[in-house]
């Protein structure tokens, strides 16, 4: 059985299955308890019939802010991806996409124009599970990432900005179809 | 319910001084430069007279190494508060605020009623509100925040976010732990007064534009409201609030409130208002329902315009129906959107169900439940892609809703409708890694009759698989059938499987039948190219098969029964030595081959710390890389008890110890972060998550990892040096506990093997070294380490002060008293010896030990050293050191102890296994010594400060506390004998070969009913298991012991 909520903070004493995960990346207790504090409905897990958390999704709202707003590489109101993970032994279910789904309702429900995150280019099934979902690549940040996962002799990786517009953008201004051709640095970025 | 008050008070609040003082007197503050500070602000004082230079000085006197200038100052602000003139600036409380948080933390509460004072005299200064405000919420000052919360929402009306911070505020103070009567009374009568009233304005608003602004506006202010209803209004008026259509579940639900639509609905299944929870369940269903038809009818009829669109002619089916799908869920309102989002929720349907078996009709309930959720999941396919987990959740909620209609008692054949259904749910699932754990419960409820053809008819569908994976797969839930029925055997009856006797719920028969079946099946897949060195996707069986096997095989060797009782020193003392090896090399082999399987790897770890290993147990826990939010939950699975078993192991890279990390992890979360996280919710309007964080940390201050990590790191260095390190008084974790104050341990014992019937002993308990963290034994444990302090730390030999005898009397005053509290504390678990299973033997000596010498050091104290000793109290005196002695002698004799009808060459392993009697007989040790010595040194301390005093008059004791330190003396040198011999016997040659002999060898005895067993099993690993890994395994094992014993070397005795 496993069942979806908003995360409390109790669930951090139960995060070892997610987080043990060497592709997780795990952040200090005041960094959860941030997220929670600010967007506590942007905060979702998935949780099996033990009380463990098999998985979670932890977001933000923001725009850039206004001494951007006159800038190409500004950021209207929106909700921000900043960390999704699924147990090793809870994958191939959907619960990521259950997980995004949630968040995104809440991006909605906070009407956001759309939903952002961060992958690294080399991340094939995490851009290909974010495009079944409707994202799709705004631009690409060069060397965002200090590492190189596939190549430890280069300076970086780049990071794909994804996003999916949500229903206050119906005129989906913010979403591109050739992101993949739009290099920016990663001092643009917010 | 919000939570106690902490205890744990945050670090100062981080200070800047006025932009009018000068930048001499500035930088000096800010470099910390605290004795030129101090000067330059007594300057300005003296040619300003503006008392916020004098707040500056006493500031940084308070900072200062001195204990004179820190000590004056502390008087000097304890005068100060009590001055107006001194303290009507905000400024000047910052201060004095800075100056006490660490060392007077009490006045923080008079520093707050004086914030508290300053804003009542200028209530319409908003931003001295908020200041005084933030300040007290800051050092978590209820009280104080609450009134200038009230006052502020009386003030700036138009500011919504002060009344819900009043209502908070008022709620904190009501259920604050030690509040008084009439004040509990009187704020939670303020905290629903304002509540209610926020939400009657809610409710009776035409329209949500129409709501005032002090009415609930979100989902964090219904949950506060909730949050005080559950706490103070009765079952019967919540559950007549809920029947209202504005105050019920599903209006929560329209509003998306979702997380109040959740509680609510959980309090009126915790409340069993069936009645209630069906209807709103159905009814979200049923709602849900209709909006996917009519939905789906806009597409289909989209979809047909689209296709006979003249004007976007070849428009693709495809797209067609995505842009339709797009333009309906665009077009969804709020409401439809928040039904939708509820409607697959596992807890609903599970509300449903469980409602529906309370139903005077609960078989057709029942029925109609599971097919409204059919009916959802089909309705919503055209509209949404339904993940996997849903579908994984409507099945195992079709069997829930057929074990409860079914008793059992239908049959087809053999088979019982229901044990029929779950070997097919079984048989289509067995690659899911969740099924098995998610059907226990339903095993559970089958009656013997309906097993023996469940465990048939599985193991037929794993003969006549063709697919050898998946064959395996079923023999492994066949096992695990066998294992849980073999575990769950009532009281009094024979094993349900083979009928033989049993001694309580474990048969060990067909464990070990099960222990060897397993071994049979995993030797034989490996030796099967195509399973052996396959990477499975789903469910791994052989890893299921090698946890299943090892849990078994050391159920047979006696693991976790009988460990720990009079005459035992260590968890393997009546462990079969050969089959613990044999699981120890299973293990070892499937995590080399497999290492990213955490269940067994944390297995082994645990086994590896049982037999000594310690340093082969850290490589391995260290691929975890536990850190930030998991230390809580996982530390204490490394780390508990490991000081006394390996005290070398405590230093690590550049920390200072190894527990430095798990420290830091506290400190930052309770003391340094806590604040800034609270100020967060407060300014996002998060009430409910405000609640939610203060009663987490609130448990996280009552962690038994903490006080474990504490006591560990100063018993390490205790025992390796044979001194103190600093008092437990200046553990800011630690320093303010109490008692009164219950301990929990957090830790998630989830990555271990749950195999077994919640009947049988669980498998933490069977493999930790000793029992698990408990409040009893931490709370001995730092009662333990504050008389360490008072023995250890209490004489000062240098310090002459000019009133000597009166201040040596007034420190024996306070010794006395110490160890009269600490005497009683003690007593409250030594009564009724409840406290001994949750010790270690040895632990127990060291604690009955400390539990005596507070009561010698406080009766000797009190009749021999500041008074003549009467005869009575001198015999009760020499009693209690008798017993002492005694139990100390006890302690050292069992140590020594070992199994009985063993050869003696195994001795060393129980030697290595039994290390942490070892580390408590150290601590016993050196407890009595100290003890003694700091007796003799009162007596003669005495002597110098009281002439009066006759020079023999302590003779009477003295020779006894010369007995207490010989027999200390004598328990080291049975230690130091010990490490040595052990190290001799471990720098022989033929280690590798012993080992290799213990695990494989013949060494069972005529009558030893396990010789077949540990035969088989040493076949099958000989099968599997290279010969050069048996090689490095030993050899492993035995430098793993090298270096724990290289640990002990280095200890320092006098």
């Amino acid at each position: 059985m496993t069942s979806f909520r908003a995360f409390r903070p109790s669930d951090l004493d139960r995060f070892s299955k997610c987080n043990l995960d060497p592709l997780t990346e795990t952040y200090d207790l005041s960094f959860y308890l941030q997220y929670y504090s600010k967007w506590p409905s942007l905060f979702q897990v998935a949780e099996d019939e033990n009380g463990n958390i098999i998985g979670y999704i932890m977001g933000k709202t923001e725009s850039s802010p206004d001494y951007f707003q006159y800038s190409e590489h500004y950021l209207p109101w929106h909700a921000h991806i900043t960390a999704l993970t699924v147990a090793p032994e809870a994958r191939r279910l959907g619960i990521g996409k259950v997980l995004t789904e949630k968040l995104e309702a809440s991006a909605d429900a906070a009407d956001t124009w759309f939903v952002d995150l961060f992958v690294r280019k080399s991340n094939d099934n995490a851009i290909r599970f974010y495009e079944s979902m409707g994202y799709s690549v705004y631009r690409v940040v060069k060397d965002y990432y200090g590492d190189n996962v596939n190549d430890p002799t280069a300076h970086g990786e780049d990071a794909y900005d994804m996003r999916k517009p949500m229903k206050r953008d119906k005129t989906l201004k913010h979403i591109r179809d050739d992101g993949r051709e739009h290099d920016v640095q990663p001092e643009d970025v917010f | 319910m919000a939570p106690s008050a902490l205890k744990i008070t945050p670090i100062p609040r981080p200070i800047h001084l006025k932009s009018s003082c000068d930048f001499q007197l500035e930088s000096a503050f800010r470099d910390e430069r605290w004795a030129d500070a101090a000067s330059f602000a007594q300057k300005r004082f003296k040619a300003t007279k503006d008392h916020y230079y004098h707040a500056i000085e006493v500031a940084a006197k308070c900072q200062s190494d001195s204990v004179v200038d820190q000590s004056a100052s502390l008087a000097e602000i304890e005068k100060l508060l009590k001055d107006p003139r001194a303290t009507e600036d905000a400024d000047a409380l910052d201060l004095y605020e800075f100056a006490c948080a660490e060392v007077r933390p009490k006045y923080i509460q008079d520093i707050g009623a004086l914030r508290s004072k300053i804003y009542r005299a200028s209530p319409k200064d908003y931003a001295l509100g908020l200041r005084c405000f933030d300040a007290c919420l800051w050092n978590l000052d209820w009280k104080h925040a609450q009134e200038i919360a009230a006052l502020m929402d009386k003030n700036f009306v138009k500011e919504r976010k002060f009344l819900f911070r009043n209502i908070l505020l008022s709620f904190l103070v009501a259920t604050a732990s030690g509040a008084p009567e009439n004040t509990r009374k009187l704020f939670s009568n303020l905290a629903k007064a304002h509540a209610e009233k926020a939400m009657k304005l809610r409710t009776t608003a035409e329209s949500s534009q129409d709501q005032p602004p002090k009415a609930i506006h979100t989902d964090e202010e219904s949950l506060l409201w909730l949050d005080i209803r559950f706490t103070y209004s009765t079952t019967a008026d919540n559950i007549a609030s809920f029947r209202q259509p504005q105050t019920s579940p599903v209006a929560f639900l329209e509003s998306g409130f979702y997380k109040s639509y959740q509680d609510s609905l959980k309090y009126l299944q915790t409340h069993q208002e069936w009645d209630l929870v069906l209807q709103i369940s159905k009814r979200v269903l049923e709602t849900s329902i209709e909006i996917c038809q009519r939905e789906t009818s806009v597409i289909e009829e989209s979809q047909q315009e689209a296709a006979n669109d003249p004007s976007q002619p070849g428009i693709p089916a495809e797209t067609a129906r995505v842009q339709a799908l797009r333009r309906v869920r665009d077009g969804r309102t709020f409401k439809e959107s928040q039904y939708l989002s509820a409607c697959c929720e596992w807890g609903l349907w599970e509300a449903m169900v469980a409602a529906a078996r309370f139903h005077p009709d609960s078989k057709s309930e029942l029925k109609k439940a599971g097919k409204l959720v059919h009916k959802m999941i089909r309705v919503l396919q055209p509209l949404e892609y339904i993940q996997r987990v849903y579908h994984m959740n409507c099945a195992l909620l079709d069997m829930r809703i057929l074990f409860a209609r079914d008793s059992g008692a239908s049959t087809s054949g053999d088979m019982s409708t229901r044990a029929g259904h779950l070997v097919k749910h079984m048989e289509g699932n067995c690659a899911d890694p969740s099924c098995f754990g998610s059907m226990r419960s339903m095993i559970a409820q089958l009656s013997r009759r309906e097993i023996a053809p469940l465990l048939n008819a599985i193991e037929n569908n794993s003969i006549n698989s063709t697919d050898k994976l998946k064959a395996l797969r079923l023999i492994s839930q066949a096992l695990r059938i066998r294992y849980l029925e073999a575990t769950s055997t009532p009281d009094g009856e024979p094993c349900g499987l083979c009928g033989s006797k049993t001694n309580g719920p474990d048969c060990i028969v067909c464990i070990r039948s099960i222990a060897l079946s397993a071994m049979g099946h995993f030797s034989a897949a490996m030796q099967d190219p195509d399973i052996g060195p396959v990477e499975v996707i789903g469910e791994d069986p052989l890893a299921i098969l090698t946890m299943l096997g090892s849990v078994c095989l050391l159920t047979v060797a006696g693991a976790g029964n009988r460990s720990w009782g009079p005459g035992t020193n260590s968890p393997l003392f009546h462990i079969d030595l050969q089959l613990f090896l044999q699981v120890v090399l299973w293990l070892t082999y499937w995590t080399l081959m497999k290492p990213k399987n955490d269940v067994i790897r944390m297995l082994l770890i645990k086994l590896l710390i049982l037999m000594g290993c310690v340093s082969q147990a850290k490589t391995i826990w260290e691929h975890y890389d536990v850190k930030n939010a998991l230390v809580n939950s996982l530390a204490s699975l490394l780390f508990d008890r490991l000081s006394t078993i390996s005290p070398g192991d405590f230093n690590q890279g550049s920390s200072r110890t190894a527990i430095a990390p798990i420290k830091k992890y506290f400190i930052n979360a309770m003391r340094r972060h806590l604040p800034s996280v609270l100020r967060q919710s407060l300014e996002n309007e998060n009430y409910a998550s405000f609640i939610d964080e203060l009663s987490f940390v609130d448990d996280l201050s009552r962690s038994c990892t903490i006080v474990m990590a504490i006591v560990e790191e100063r018993r390490a260095f205790r025992i390796r040096h044979g001194r103190c390190e600093g008092t437990i008084d200046e553990e800011p974790l630690i320093n303010s506990h109490t008692i009164d104050n219950t301990l929990i341990d957090p830790s998630d014992y989830t990555y271990l093997p749950d195999l077994a019937a919640k009947t049988s002993k669980p498998i933490e308990e069977m493999i930790s070294y000793g029992p698990l963290p408990t409040n009893g034994r931490s709370q001995l444990s730092i009662l333990a380490e504050r008389f360490v302090d008072i023995v250890c730390n209490g004489q000062v030999k240098e310090y002459k002060p000019a009133k000597s005898a009166q201040i040596i009397q007034s420190e024996w005053q306070h010794t006395m008293a110490a160890c009269n509290r600490i005497r009683e504390d003690m007593g409250l678990f030594y009564t009724n010896d409840s406290i001994e299973p949750e010790l270690t033997e040895p632990e127990n000596w060291y604690f009955r030990i400390v539990w005596d010498l507070a009561d010698i050091l406080n009766i000797a104290l009190q009749h021999g050293v500041m008074s003549t000793a009467t005869s009575e109290s001198r015999e009760g005196t020499k009693s209690r050191i008798k017993q002492v002695l005694e139990d100390l002698e006890a302690q050292s004799q069992e140590f020594l102890i070992m199994p009985k009808h063993i050869p003696s060459k195994i001795h060393t392993f129980h030697g290595v296994a039994g290390l942490h009697a070892m580390g408590m007989l150290r601590e016993s040790a050196l407890v009595v010594k100290n003890t003694a010595l700091y007796l003799i040194a009162a007596f003669d301390r005495i002597k110098v400060v009281d002439k009066s005093r006759a020079s023999n008059e302590a003779t009477w004791l003295v020779s006894d506390l010369r007995k207490m330190v010989a027999a200390a003396t004598k328990a080291e040198g049975i230690i130091k004998s010990r490490v040595k011999l052990l190290n001799e016997r471990l720098n022989t040659t033929g280690w590798m070969d012993r080992v290799e002999d213990w695990t494989f060898g013949d060494y069972g005895t005529a009558y030893d009913p396990e010789k077949v067993t540990k035969q088989k099993v040493a076949e099958g690993l000989r099968k599997f298991v290279p010969r050069a890994q048996i090689e490095e395994w030993t050899l492993g094992i035995t430098d793993s012991w090298r270096d724990n014993l290289r640990g002990w070397s280095s200890i320092k005795f006098d």
